[in-house]
């Protein structure tokens, strides 16, 4: 029984046989060949394709184009009336890491103490959490998944939406090292441990600049650490130094390996990040970033991207306009601020496609907009070359779909991730097929 | 100060030329728009007529006066104001809730409207003109909610549905029990602190309220047939919270409550078959779609989420198909905000409900208008474009159903409360304004050194943050 | 005792609640029973009152007769401001009364005589509201009462099971829901206690109470020595309302929920009349309605006879108190009104008096960013000199007070920013003087130098608005008073927060705040461990303000007070959605503290200690 197709009976399922009975499970990891054929393909790359073919085939894109051999032993989807588009990447969730809200034992988000660069969220990330098949229902294949709360907070993970391992999900397993500018106004942060409190501002102030000392503090060590480490490799005489787990994981931060992804909101703490940052020779990336449109030049110059959303967001002041936060990308669009959209949610990661598309009904250009949930994320955390587009060699995360998928009335017809088509049941669908029919 | 003084004016008239004018020419023309009207299809190429607030007369062929003011929306999108069934928006106190007692029945809404929130006028400037002000849900029977029209620059009075029904919060589920089986902050589990603690003690203490508000309503009945009589009797006292709960057997306070699983939606309606009143609207009813069948027996109607799910326990089993099949089971069913962000947008929770549930286009617009209407009593006066109903309007540059609509205006009564193109125009003189108060004051702090304090004014908060008997975490990072 | 969930159940909205539980069977049947045992007490409030008028009117003339000696101040210019100012005029006292003002007055042999020349002499200013000698919390009621609360005090704070048979703790602050409550109980005098306020040409001040919603009836009082019955001019003035929330520990705790205790208290006040009324009418045969002293304290606000001030400064909360006060036809004054610019019609229209505070809101010192704030909070700040202007252009009665003030110095100061901002400055000294005497029935002793009125007299160096002015002399009750220097941040009128200071202390301010300011970190012996929060008090108009953070996030302090080196404070936490109401109190020494929390009944230790202090600003 195909839950997705009942659910959406005005426009029917075609491929019942294909994405078949086994609910929300991830796909099983079968070399197979697929062919769309005679779709609309929106490559975000390249030109659009008014009619065309994508080949899948091992997970990967192999050809796509307007005319694309594909053997008879593909299978095919006819793509007609259809548009396929690469899958969506939300650049920051919670997902896998959290599964019901309010109850504090499904909550593995925020570790204790200031320095957590050793904490992995991929190897918390629940594989088979209800929360998944809901958030790739409007097209989101792949996602950022972030430890959050400290001052280093840990290592944020790349996943993709389908796998029975981690393993399998990960397009990159440590992406980047979430690590969140201390607040030097504005409310507390919730945590007792760190003391990161929110306190008045004069002595919130005060906490801030310790916090930060005490930042690059553990950065100089991280470097001092990596230079021992380094020097004991090529001189096996010098004397031993006791490992450190912290440590150990800074030290492709502090060397630029992998970018930091730094909360900061208002003006002076993206200042302060940037500052950061150039002192100490990392990698930025801005998320949160509510006041980048004031730091924009700055962000422009020195191509720091910045990580929105959700754009939904209430205004924080009472005198910002009504839109400030709707119209946030396109002004960042227009000063050429790079940037990419989050929901910073896990429940409502399917809502991806509408944070883009509000920025878009407040004047941030509809292919800007597609690619701020595709390609820009995907250039943003290094991985543009595996996923993002609809690229020959890269992964097959795919959505067929019959309109915009930014659009409300969208339907995602078919999805693949990794080549492989993916179930788009869910707990959601299952239980509307429940009691739909309820006698 | 005198440059002050005059960009302070001119800052104020720019905000009330764009009040004025629909106002006082009497009469308002809006046409070529494609008139989504939520209680007889759609009209292409059509025309509303308003006069003293209301809408005279709607459809392809209206004719106006020869000084009615005109708005020419070709290409645009009509729609009536869009109605929020849940709401805390416009509360002066921060946490909604009086939750030191079980049962609140005694504390009102109205009497704590906050006219000044500037999320009223955000929430218009996503069309919304109507809200429903709720208690919080800290207890199984609540305070009493008010309705507000969002005329933003009016008072708190004038802003009153002074003709809706009056309505009352109940609670059930989590947050009503919550001070009784939770953790205190100091430690401890399960240690009953304030009853109840239980779905069952929820049903026990709302059956122990009209226990005694029924013997309250007997008192005050044998008082007014012994003066009736000829008798002189003393007058029962008064208990604004009895009063309330008899007024619900009396059928004058509708009943809209909290809820979030079958079970408890269930139980409400027994408790109200047993007491012989109705339920009126179930709030949040997340799991509607399980009982809708005996909801719609019941004649209760539901007020939901379009997609929230997931935030808490008893918000697992919650699926965006809950208002379509709710609906679909002949229950009248409104899509809600719950927060300050989707009271803005309203529409677009909407139209998820098309995706999710395969809702008909006016029934999607009616769950955030005429079917509100009818959940807050007040679906005689607004709720659809109708001639005779208030003017409360909305145009949109696009079709309202799509991500990339925008409100280009909304109408409150007739008056223009929201006008994108002069937001726009507003926001250098505010700035300006801003700017040269803070200079003003800055000299001023030179002259002279001020030796009293203030209290530092309390930080704005989202009612995300205010309100934890809501709703789930949504914060920013 | 085993623990009776039912018993917790249900706090009442009620004045006279739950003294009758739903499900007592011995009361349930007699309405009178509502007001139970535990009253008695006070079906004479008013005839004590009565009898305390007496006695202050006969103190008072022993005053003036122990006091022969004639003082004559020559030469200065002299604002009689019910006449014509005089220039070169003379003011003769004796026996603490002005015998005589006049250009030409004949100057006593025997009279003392102070030159004047060049100076102005004004009749003695009016602070009209503050809690100037009076303690900083309410005297500790509940005790002793057996079984029964007071009357108002409705809500025994949430109990554990466990206590739930036993004795509540008590509340924290039984105070802010007695309206019996009178000033001139509580008035707590020392010999300095007024050193500073009248140095500042302040003879005569509203005094009330300030906790809670029923704070309780003010007393008119001269800035004289320091015995309590000799200062009373007229007590009770008013009965002092605020419909603000928070901070009782118990019911209500939101402001909706004050209006409905308010609203229910005054219906309850109906009930209690109506009930009396008619058991006078026929004693016989009746059952006698229990006394209650809240209730009872309420009747000649009910009728009229005496004004309830509500504390309200912005247009919703003087609509909000205007609107309670027609329910229930009060007359209704309003104190603060500092943003009352906008609502100065209805405030005509309702015939309000206005007891406008000169507490003009001030800029947070710890801005980061000075656009950060809304507009509107800048722009009442820049209105607020100007609303003295629109009240008198209204036509709206006003007198000036005090807000508070941490120093007395700036009530002249501010005043003269009104003038500046538009009020006429014979306004502006009416409103300081002869306009509070009439609004507080006073007219005949004070307000003005004439002949036969009390000897309350002011003598500045210069015109009183003029920001150099000194004070020269000062006259209470004829008496004069030495001149002190004001003390740079030091004692004030209760000032920001000191609430009144240390009970006999000189009226709390700025020292005494010094002691709670600061960010404390506390430790919490909770049950389930050491629980770290950190708290960062702050001084406030409203009195000492601040925040919490704990691991569920921050929040902002309710009421805070300081005692001496007692801090009270309550917050309440969201706890997983949930709020808690919790309240505290502990002891400083220096730079530690220690004390009690307790939170839905229980009692846990807290001990913490302040942080050093940065250089801020």
């Amino acid at each position: 029984m195909n839950l997705k197709i009942r659910m959406n009976a005005a426009t029917g399922g075609l491929l019942a046989a294909l994405v078949s009975c086994i609910c929300a499970l991830p796909a099983l990891a079968q070399n197979s060949e697929y062919a769309i054929k005679d779709a609309k393909i929106v490559t975000v790359t390249g030109a659009v394709i008014a009619r065309g073919t994508v080949h899948i085939k091992d997970g990967k894109i192999v050809a796509v184009g307007e005319r694309v051999n594909v053997p008879g032993t593909a299978k095919v989807i006819d793509g007609r009336g259809l548009s396929v588009y690469p899958g969506m990447i939300d650049s920051g969730t919670r997902l896998g890491l959290t599964e019901v809200g309010s109850v504090q034992e499904t909550q593995d988000i925020t570790e204790l103490g200031d320095f957590n660069s050793n904490a992995k969220a991929v190897l918390a990330v629940n594989m088979h959490s209800e929360l998944i098949p809901v958030a790739r229902a409007n097209g989101v294949t792949s996602v950022i998944t972030s430890p959050r709360g400290r001052l280093v907070s840990g290592q944020a993970a790349m996943i993709n939406l389908d796998g029975w391992t981690w393993q399998e999900m990960a397009v990159k397993p440590t992406v980047a090292m979430a690590m969140e500018y201390p607040r030097a106004s504005g409310g507390g942060r919730g945590g007792g441990f760190g003391g990161f409190g929110g306190q008045a501002a004069g002595n919130q102030r005060e906490q801030a600049r310790r916090q930060v000392e005490a930042l690059e503090k553990k950065l100089e060590e991280a470097r001092n650490y990596a230079n021992a480490k380094e020097a004991r490799a090529k001189d096996p005489s010098l004397p031993a130094r006791p490992a450190d787990l912290v440590l150990e994981a800074l030290i492709p931060v502090v060397r630029g390996e992998i970018p930091v992804l730094m909360t900061a909101n208002t003006e002076a703490e993206i200042k302060g990040a940037i500052e950061i940052a150039d002192k100490n020779k990392l990698k930025l990336i801005i998320t949160g970033a509510d006041e980048a449109v004031k730091v924009a030049s700055l962000l422009k110059e020195k191509n720091i991207p910045v990580i929105i959303g959700p754009v939904t967001e209430v205004p924080r002041r009472e005198d910002d306009p009504y839109d400030r936060n709707f119209a946030q990308a396109a002004e960042l669009h227009k000063a050429g601020v790079r940037f990419a959209f989050q929901t910073s949610d896990a429940a409502y990661v399917r809502n991806l496609p509408y944070q883009a598309g509000t920025a878009a009904a407040f004047g941030l250009p509809k292919d800007e907009a597609l690619k701020a949930v595709t390609i820009y994320p995907a250039q943003i955390f290094g991985v543009d070359k595996m996923i993002g587009s609809i690229e020959a060699g890269k992964a097959a995360n795919l959505i067929v779909t019959d309109g915009d998928p930014l659009e409300f009335r969208t339907n995602i017809k078919h999805m693949f991730i990794n080549g492989r088509p993916v179930d788009l049941s869910s707990r959601h669908t299952k239980l509307y097929d429940k009691f739909n029919t309820r006698p | 100060m005198r440059t002050i003084r005059f960009t302070l004016c001119l800052a104020i008239l720019a905000a009330f030329t764009a009040v004025a004018y629909a106002q006082q020419s009497g009469e308002l023309l809006i046409k070529n728009a494609t008139i989504m009207t939520a209680s007889h299809g759609t009209i292409e190429n059509g025309s509303i007529l308003i006069r003293n607030g209301k809408i005279v007369s709607v459809g392809k062929n209206v004719t106006a006066g020869p000084n009615a003011q005109v708005i020419d929306a070709t290409g645009m999108y009509v729609t009536p104001g869009f109605i929020d069934a849940h709401s805390h928006t416009a509360s002066e106190d921060p946490s909604v809730n009086e939750g030191t007692v079980s049962v609140s029945a005694m504390v009102r809404m109205r009497d704590v409207v906050n006219d000044r929130d500037p999320n009223i006028y955000r929430q218009l400037a996503g069309g919304t003109t109507t809200i429903h002000l709720m208690h919080g849900s800290a207890n199984s029977i609540g305070g009493q909610n008010v309705v507000l029209k969002l005329k933003w620059g009016s008072t708190a009075e004038e802003m009153i549905l002074q003709d809706a029904p009056r309505t009352i919060k109940f609670a059930l589920g989590e947050n009503p029990k919550r001070q009784g089986n939770q953790a205190n902050p100091f430690g401890g589990t399960g240690r009953p602190l304030r009853y109840p603690a239980t779905r069952m003690g929820v049903a026990e203490t709302i059956r122990e309220a009209f226990t005694e508000g029924r013997e309250y309503m007997h008192e005050w009945d044998a008082y007014e047939s012994a003066k009736k009589r000829g008798e002189n009797p003393l007058q029962p006292r008064r208990d604004l919270k009895l009063d309330a709960i008899a007024d619900i057997l009396r059928g004058k306070l509708l009943v809209h409550s909290h809820c979030y699983v079958a079970p408890e939606i269930l139980m409400l309606m027994s408790v109200a078959d047993e007491f012989g009143w109705k339920v009126h609207t179930f709030q949040h009813v997340l799991e509607g779609y399980k009982v809708a069948k005996e909801m719609a027996a019941h004649g209760a109607a539901g007020s939901t989420f379009s997609d929230w799910w997931a935030y808490k326990m008893e918000a697992f089993d919650a699926i965006p198909g809950n208002a379509a099949i709710m609906a679909r089971n002949g229950v009248v069913t409104s899509i809600n905000s719950d927060s300050a962000d989707l009271a803005r947008r309203l529409y677009q929770e909407a139209a998820k409900t098309i995706k999710y549930g395969n809702v008909p286009e006016e029934e999607a617009l009616r769950f955030v208008t005429l079917n509100a209407a009818k959940q807050l009593g007040i679906d005689r006066r607004t709720g659809s474009i109708d001639e005779g109903k208030d003017a409360d309007l909305v145009i949109f540059n696009a079709h309202p159903f799509s991500i990339y609509a925008r409100v280009e205006k909304t109408f409150v009564e007739g008056e223009l409360l929201f006008d994108r193109e002069k937001d726009i125009q507003r926001r250098d003189a505010i700035a300006r304004e801003k700017k040269a108060l803070i200079e003003a004051e800055r000299r001023t702090a030179g002259q002279q050194q001020p030796s009293q304090q203030m209290e530092t004014p309390p930080p704005t908060l989202t009612e995300e943050e205010l309100d934890g008997h809501r709703h789930p975490e949504r914060r920013k990072n | 005792m085993q623990f009776d969930p039912f018993r917790d159940r249900d706090e009442h909205s009620s004045i006279i609640p739950s003294v009758c539980p739903a499900k007592s069977k011995t009361v349930q049947e007699s309405i009178l029973l509502m007001f139970s045992k535990r009253i008695l007490t006070l079906v004479g409030v008013f005839v004590l009152c009565t009898g305390l008028f007496a006695a202050w009117s006969a103190h008072q003339t022993g005053v003036r007769a122990s006091n022969g000696e004639a003082v004559a101040i020559r030469g200065g210019t002299v604002v009689t401001v019910s006449g014509a100012t005089i220039q070169k005029g003379t003011v003769v006292i004796r026996g603490g009364l002005i015998t005589a003002v006049g250009a030409d007055v004949p100057i006593p042999a025997d009279a003392r005589v102070i030159d004047a020349t060049g100076m102005t002499v004004y009749p003695g200013l009016f602070d009209a509201y503050t809690n100037l000698g009076l303690p900083a919390a309410a005297p500790a009621q509940g005790g002793g009462r057996g079984g029964g609360a007071p009357a108002i005090q409705v809500a025994v704070p949430l109990t554990l099971p466990g206590q739930a048979g036993g004795a509540a703790t008590p509340a924290p602050t039984p105070a802010g829901r007695s309206p019996e409550l009178l000033a001139t109980d509580q008035l707590r005098i020392a010999a300095d206690t007024f050193d500073t306020v009248r140095s500042a040409g302040i003879t005569t001040v509203l005094t009330s109470p300030r906790d809670g919603m029923f704070q309780g009836q003010s007393a008119l009082i001269n800035l004289g020595g320091a015995e309590v019955e000799k200062l009373i001019l007229k007590s009770p003035v008013s009965l002092n309302v605020a419909i603000r929330r928070g901070g009782f520990g118990g019911y209500p705790s939101s402001l909706m929920g004050v209006v409905a205790f308010l609203r229910q208290s005054f219906l309850d006040a109906q009930y209690y009349r109506d009930a009396w009324a008619r058991y006078e009418t026929n004693k016989r045969g009746m059952e006698r309605p229990p006394v209650d002293k809240s209730l009872a304290a309420l009747q000649p606000y009910l009728k009229r006879e005496m004004p309830v001030v509500f504390q309200a400064n912005e247009p919703g909360e003087i609509r909000r108190a205007l609107a309670f006060g027609e329910e229930f036809n009060l007359q209704t004054w309003i104190a603060g009104a500092t943003q009352s610019a906008e609502v100065v019609d209805l405030l005509k229209h309702k015939n309000a008096v206005v007891l406008l505070s000169l507490n003009y809101p001030q800029r947070p010192a710890n801005l980061d960013n000075p656009e950060d704030e809304a507009l509107r909070t800048i722009k009442a700040r820049a209105e607020a000199p100007k609303a003295a202007a629109a009240l008198h252009k209204a036509g709206v009665r006003f007198a000036f007070q005090s807000g508070y003030l941490a120093q007395p110095r700036d009530f002249l100061t501010n005043a003269a920013r009104a003038i500046e901002a538009g009020l006429p400055k014979e306004e502006a000294i009416k409103a300081l003087t002869l306009y509070p005497a009439q609004i507080f029935g006073v007219a005949e002793q004070l307000g003005s130098l004439e002949a036969g009125k009390i000897a309350n007299i002011v003598v500045t160096s210069a015109d009183i608005f003029d920001r150099r002015t000194q004070v020269k002399y000062v006259f209470v009750d004829g008496k004069q008073y030495e001149v002190k220097a004001p003390a740079p941040a030091m004692a004030g009128p209760g000032g920001p927060g000191g609430r009144g200071g240390r009970p006999g202390g000189p009226g709390g301010g700025a020292a005494s705040i010094a002691a709670a300011v600061g960010v404390w970190t506390l430790q919490i012996n909770s049950p389930q461990g050491q629980m770290t929060v950190t708290m960062n008090i702050q001084p406030g108009a409203g009195g000492l303000g601040g925040d919490i953070t704990s691991q569920f996030g921050t929040t902002r302090l309710g009421d805070v007070r300081l005692n001496g080196n007692e801090l009270i404070f309550n917050y309440t936490v969201n706890a997983g959605g949930n709020e808690l109401p919790i309240a505290a109190q502990g002891t400083i020494q220096g730079d530690s503290i220690r004390g009690t929390m307790t939170v839905l009944g229980q009692q846990v230790e807290f001990t913490g200690a302040r942080a050093p202090r940065g250089n801020e600003e």
